[in-house]
């Protein structure tokens, strides 16, 4: 499996620095922007939205870039390689899944550290204290829970968008055909999201990881309106702390795992190329 | 002599469409087996479930003992008959990625072959001609030794020079052990080279037999025979 990650970096690792190289581009000017507008006291367009728009539009083809790598192996004559290769479906999607998941993580970590080295870099003289404070922000409880949890929830959705591709590919045969994965994803999304909405209501206990400690739904005022309507994550509350839902995780974990094996299956067993 | 494959009553169905009807067959180690047949007779649907690429609708397929798999993939040494290399591969990265999954693979035999093949290993793929893409294809298969070789249409499309050192390095590379199974619908470039020939037509075999008992039999050449079997 360590083999195939390798050939997985080393086919996409050119377009994500390029993705970091844009990135790191467009949050410089938006930190332009802001330092030079202490001074000047306006801010314009040019130098934030139009940046903002490009960091938007960066994210979003990263995502598709990654997305479309598997899909490409169904769809495109590469599959002929991978699939000859002597790697079950599992170690492939794995491999898939690991690359994502750290192209992802570089992405976000390049950008952050980036941005705060330039903001120490133009507000030296409140630079390190500025620093001590968001390190502190980025490592608290709350933000790393957050993180943690978050993660899972992002792999689950990629396997169920993995998993959708998979499915289109294996009952729609003509090639032609190819975004009804689209459609597959959405139907799926939106009943998972109902089935969580409902498991919550049904179950109705909140975890807090940061503090380790576990509320019903009905003693969370004042958001415990939202917390009945089956949310699966809730801010706030007395402790002002990140509230997740056990039944809708619990269900998040279930799906991801469940759609690994899934998708393993196809891509081993069913797919016709 | 030992069987490396064993077909029994395979068929496969694309929709309502036939595309393999009840195939049985059985394909000897130490072999070189043609298989001949027009368009859509069921010569690549075979070739890609022997490979593990596509699932038979019904039947029973088995190489080395074993039901297509992870296991069958690293025994079989497959070329389709198209680019399957990744995009962004040079020719070194391609013979790395060769070296890195299949411990049959030869280094110095696939360096040989780059030589005599005339490809210079810093080419990207993208860089490469049908011709030499074709080359480089066969170069990575027969630098494994892998007990059965699955070569779909190796010379098509490329010149008569190209053609020769396609035919020459499967005849130098061959090692009498293995099976190599290859459809052409050069017969007459390639048919010197098999042992047997199997011709299908319509999903089914029509016949099978040895290529120098055939060719007496029938006081033909194999092409000759295949034109009589297809041409009805």
């Amino acid at each position: 499996m360590g083999k195939y990650i390798k050939y997985e970096i080393k086919g996409s690792y050119k377009f994500i620095l390029g993705i970091i190289a844009i990135l790191i581009i467009a949050t410089t000017a938006i930190q332009l922007d802001g330092f030079y507008n202490l001074a000047n006291g306006f801010d314009s367009f040019l130098t934030v939205g139009i940046p903002l728009i490009i960091i938007l539009g960066a994210m979003i083809t990263a995502f598709f870039y990654i997305v479309g790598s598997f899909r490409k192996e169904l769809y495109e004559d590469r599959g002929y390689l991978t699939f000859s290769l002597p790697l079950s479906g599992k170690q492939i999607l794995g491999s898939k899944l690991i690359v994502a998941a750290l192209w992802f993580f570089l992405l976000g970590i390049s950008v952050v550290i980036y941005n705060a080295g330039l903001a120490m870099l133009f507000y030296a003289k409140d630079g390190y204290p500025m620093m001590k404070e968001f390190l502190k922000i980025l490592w608290s409880k709350d933000v790393r829970s957050f993180i943690i949890l978050s993660t899972i929830s992002s792999i689950t959705t990629l396997v169920m968008i993995y998993f959708s591709i998979a499915l289109s590919r294996v009952t729609i045969k003509n090639k032609k055909i190819g975004g009804f994965w689209f459609v597959i994803f959405l139907a799926m999304n939106s009943l998972y999201g109902f089935i969580g909405v409902m498991l919550n209501r049904a179950f109705p206990y909140y975890f807090d990881f940061a503090n380790w400690n576990m509320m019903k739904s009905s003693e969370m005022n004042p958001v415990s309106s939202l917390a009945m309507s089956g949310s699966p994550v809730i801010t706030g509350g007395f402790t002002g702390s990140i509230y997740y839902g056990i039944a809708s995780l619990a269900l998040t974990i279930i799906v991801g795992v469940g759609l690994f094996y899934g998708t393993s299956y196809l891509i081993e067993k069913r797919i016709d190329l | 002599m030992a069987n490396i494959a064993e077909i029994k009553g395979l068929t496969k169905l694309y929709n309502r469409k036939k595309a393999l009807n009840n195939v049985t067959l059985d394909l000897e180690s130490g072999k070189i087996y043609g298989m001949l047949g027009p368009n859509g007779s069921g010569k690549t649907s075979l070739i890609k479930i022997l490979s593990g690429i596509l699932r038979e609708s019904s039947g029973e397929v088995l190489i080395d003992g074993h039901k297509p798999g992870v296991h069958t993939k690293s025994v079989v040494a497959y070329l389709p008959d198209r680019n399957f290399l990744y995009k962004w591969m040079s020719i070194q990265d391609a013979v790395n990625l060769f070296k890195d999954f299949y411990g049959d693979f030869d280094e110095y035999r696939a360096y040989e072959l780059l030589d005599f093949m005339k490809l210079d290993r810093n080419m990207k793929t993208t860089e490469l001609s049908k011709g030499m893409m074709e080359k480089l294809n066969l170069t990575l298969i027969l630098s494994r030794k892998a007990k059965l070789y699955i070569l779909d249409e190796p010379i098509a499309g490329v010149d008569p020079v190209a053609r020769d050192q396609i035919l020459n390095a499967i005849i130098n590379n061959y090692d009498g052990e293995s099976t190599m199974l290859i459809t052409t619908h050069l017969v007459r470039d390639m048919e010197n080279i098999f042992d047997d020939v199997i011709f299908l037509k319509d999903g089914e075999v029509r016949l099978i037999g040895n290529a120098e008992s055939l060719r007496a039999e029938k006081e033909k050449s194999i092409d000759e025979i295949y034109k009589q079997i297809f041409g009805e």
